[in-house]
């Protein structure tokens, strides 16, 4: 359960990630995508809710605790692989390590690493894996260990069809809520029964229904009846159900309706 | 058992095993053939191979700290997720870490005891073997530890406060420490005071006398003066040690999250 109220947050250190402002939003037990574009704050929502970035106003509660507060909380898991570098250690330990300390038995991940033929990777370190095959070892840790929660930051980047179609699956029998960010706006189609959001420039615009993302259209400035103004640097558009200038499920990424839009 | 992998992983660290053992090799072989050109007695070559392992034990132990303090740096983010969401806590991570930086010392140690002691026995002719190996490779063992808290907490100093432009340098500073207290004892003699209170004197102060059987002198390079209290020395190190691990546990489930593309940048 994630409670995200009003919160802003900027992820720490000179390299900036784009900062989320007033972000809200709550999460019990659904299953979540969030579409945006590279750089728009999605990793930072996620990173806001594992600790690792700075809330500077609002505030996060992971299972009602505040995320500062936090600690032997093994129910929550993500992808994010900069988490897994505690020791410089290859996949099968890294893999045993986690399992460790979060109080479950490797055998999960391990069997998921073989359905995704990826066994010559376990004696790999983790700096010496294609960025694919990292992509997919952070997706099977996150999913391995019985979570409540999992974030999935970007789990499709870099993943050949054939294990993408696999790992869909997975993902979709998964009993945990999810939060999942993609900048893919073609993955709907498979995550029709899920919540949806979109993400500019570190605002969070929602919530809508995956099933009817294929309804949903992009207009330029504010239409009145909208479901929704996304207020931008570039402009103000509308979303609008079942008419409007260009439908989302025409473009395969957010970025490129906003340009057919112009 | 965290400290198994972290183990495994230091000693399967290249650089580790380039730095910390050939390049210690090297020197030592330097020691024994090349600047030494003397023909002594057994208790000379005994001394000489002491105090050449006194300082090569330091620096090798310094590199191990190096090693420790990138692998730390790569490891906020993972710090703070495991602390929050797994159940290892801050006071686990530094038990296991100084366990297995110990085992790995142990290894490095006894390496570079066998080195000496081969290499000097070759030159000399002379059975010149470590007078206390046990209590060598136990000191070793501390030297470690003291290593890698010292580490530890520069790391988290850098991470949290000072800011990661000084990384580069805090990441060198056992090395840099090590060489300017380990080669300052072949010139002008420190003083006492200096010699007792820095643990960068006391660990090379300690490892000769382990390996020579005989306390060292203040003046270590004309084996002059009066000579230094080992148990002082002792006490003086593990004081070091105990201050280090209570400082270390109050900050780590402070460190802070940062990117490793960050630290790649600067």
């Amino acid at each position: 359960m994630i409670e995200i109220l009003d919160a802003t947050a900027r992820y720490d250190g000179k390299i900036q990630n784009m900062p989320v402002k007033n972000i809200n939003l709550h999460l019990d037990g659904e299953k979540i995508v969030i579409i945006g574009p590279n750089g728009s704050g999605k990793t930072t929502i996620l990173k806001m809710i594992l600790g690792l970035a700075g809330v500077t106003s609002g505030s996060v509660k992971v299972f009602g605790k505040d995320v500062a507060e936090i600690t032997k909380e093994t129910r929550i898991s993500t992808n994010l692989m900069e988490v897994y570098k505690l020791m410089g250690t290859d996949v099968l330990d890294t893999i045993r390590i986690y399992a460790e300390l979060k109080g479950k038995h490797p055998d999960e991940a391990l069997e998921l690493v073989r359905e995704f033929g990826l066994e010559d990777t376990l004696k790999k370190r983790l700096h010496q894996l294609s960025s694919g095959q990292q992509k997919i070892i952070g997706n099977i840790l996150a999913l391995s260990f019985s979570p409540s929660t999992v974030l999935l930051d970007e789990p499709f980047d870099n993943v050949d069809q054939g294990r993408r179609i696999k790992l869909v699956n997975i993902i979709e029998r998964t009993d945990a809520e999810i939060i999942l960010n993609t900048h893919e706006l073609d993955i709907l189609k498979r995550l029709k029964t899920w919540g949806l959001y979109f993400i500019i420039e570190g605002r969070l615009f929602g919530r809508f229904n995956a099933s009817k993302a294929d309804r949903l259209y992009l207009n330029s400035g504010e239409i009145a009846g909208c479901l929704t103004v996304v207020e931008t640097s570039f402009g103000k558009y509308s979303i609008t159900e079942d008419s409007g200038q260009v439908p989302l499920s025409s473009a395969r990424d957010l970025l490129s309706v906003f340009d057919e839009v112009q | 058992m965290i400290a198994r992998y972290f183990f495994s992983s230091l000693l399967r660290d290249k650089s580790l095993w380039g730095w910390g053992i050939g390049f210690m090799f090297f020197w030592l072989y330097m020691g024994a053939f090349v600047f030494n050109s003397y023909s002594g007695t057994e208790e000379e070559w005994l001394f000489t191979a002491s105090g050449w392992f006194s300082i090569i034990g330091l620096i090798a132990a310094s590199i191990v700290a190096t090693t420790i303090s990138y692998s730390i740096y790569y490891s906020t983010s993972s710090l703070v997720y495991v602390f929050k969401y797994t159940n290892f806590s801050p006071r686990s991570y530094v038990l296991n870490l100084v366990g297995g930086s110990s085992l790995v010392s142990a290894v490095i140690g006894t390496i570079i005891i066998l080195f000496t002691a081969v290499l000097f026995s070759i030159r000399s002719g002379f059975a010149v073997v470590p007078m206390m190996p046990v209590q060598a490779v136990f000191l070793f063992i501390l030297t470690g530890i003291f290593m890698f808290l010292f580490s530890l907490i520069m790391v988290i100093l850098v991470n949290n406060y000072l800011g990661m432009k000084n990384r580069s340098f805090v990441n060198l500073l056992p090395q840099l420490l090590s060489y300017i207290f380990g080669f300052s004892e072949f010139g002008t003699p420190l003083p006492m005071s200096v010699i007792y209170a820095s643990p960068f004197s006391d660990i090379p102060r300690l490892l000769f006398m382990v390996f020579s059987g005989k306390e060292s002198p203040q003046n270590m390079s004309s084996f002059t003066g009066p000579v230094v209290n080992s148990y002082i020395l002792l006490a003086s190190l593990l004081s070091w040690i105990g201050v280090m691990f209570i400082i270390s546990m109050l900050m780590i489930g402070k460190i802070r999250s940062r990117s490793i593309e960050e630290g790649r940048h600067l």
